[in-house]
């Protein structure tokens, strides 16, 4: 009669319970890893589209100064802002404008280049005249927020007493 | 002694099927480790090419001539094109033992000089690709 009783209960079923915990733990475990690389790989990949972005804004700004530089040769007299600015933002109207003014015995350009949706190239460039050494002196070369609308500040109301 | 014998028979089918499931399962989760690998090797190579390129770039706007360029990164200038081997670890080493490769070619036109800045593994598959210039105010002679 307790012959018949002995054996212990817990072998049957306890290796599926522990199958089932292990194949649990080695799934999440994966499913981790992968989710996680995954979560690396595109931030590597915004990071190097972020990069290309800010070369490209900067190329658009050296291509600016190398056709301002051609509008104003040797031995020609200085053109006026507003002509130089027309003629620059014509040539490169792919979402921002160009500003010159007459500064001293050079011209002062300004622009802010689009780099990505929240980020501008902001430049300030002075154009020296064509017989000195030193062509461009570069005021400003700087990547900052773009400025978001007046509207943005409605917002944040702040309590004046 | 029956009961007894057919309970080690019911034993060890759960424990076969116990360890069939635990195979198929772990082959499984075996192959999304392994990606999970891949991936993360790959994103370290590309924010890697990222920095490279940028130093790339940034020595070619200081001397956009490739002999220069080549003793600002390590690298050689061969054909008028500055080349920079990199080891596994991203440090500068021979042509004979790279895994990576930085090769920026210099053009001239009119006043500006660009240059195609590419990271490549040993095997030429691209990594990243750049663009920069830089105005010199130097007619091309």
């Amino acid at each position: 009669m307790s012959q018949a009783k002995q054996g212990p209960l817990y072998g049957i079923g306890g290796v599926t319970l522990l199958t089932v915990l292990l194949v649990l733990c080695l799934t999440m475990f994966a499913v981790l890893a992968l989710s996680s690389a995954q979560a690396d790989r595109r931030l590597s990949e915004k990071n190097a589209k972020a990069v290309t972005a800010y070369y490209q804004a900067d190329n658009q700004g050296v291509a600016l100064m190398e056709r301002a530089a051609e509008l104003w040769p040797a031995g020609a007299a200085r053109p006026a802002g507003e002509i130089l600015a027309k003629e620059l933002s014509a040539a490169f109207a792919a979402g921002y404008t160009v500003n010159a003014v007459e500064a001293d015995e050079g011209l002062l350009l300004s622009a802010a280049i689009p780099v990505q949706e929240n980020q501008v190239l902001r430049l300030a460039l002075y154009l020296q005249p064509p017989e000195k050494p030193q062509r461009w002196e570069i005021r400003q070369w700087q990547v900052e927020p773009a400025l978001q609308d007046e509207s943005d500040a409605a917002f944040l109301p702040v309590w004046q007493p | 002694m029956k009961r007894q014998h057919s309970r080690s028979v019911v034993f060890l089918t759960e424990v076969l099927l116990a360890l069939m499931i635990f195979a198929m399962c772990s082959s499984v989760c075996a192959g999304l480790l392994v990606r999970a690998y891949r991936l993360s090797k790959e994103s370290g190579s590309l924010n890697q090419a990222v920095l490279v390129a940028q130093s790339g770039a940034e020595a070619f706007k200081n001397r956009p001539e490739a002999q220069a360029m080549a003793l600002i990164l390590q690298g050689v200038a061969e054909e008028g094109a500055c080349r920079v081997y990199y080891d596994e670890g991203w440090q500068p080493t021979t042509a004979g033992g790279a895994a990576y490769i930085l090769h920026i070619v210099p053009q001239q036109r009119a006043s500006l000089r660009f240059a195609e800045i590419l990271v490549s593994d040993s095997k030429g598959a691209e990594i990243f690709k750049l663009e920069t210039s830089v105005w010199t105010g130097e007619e091309a002679s």
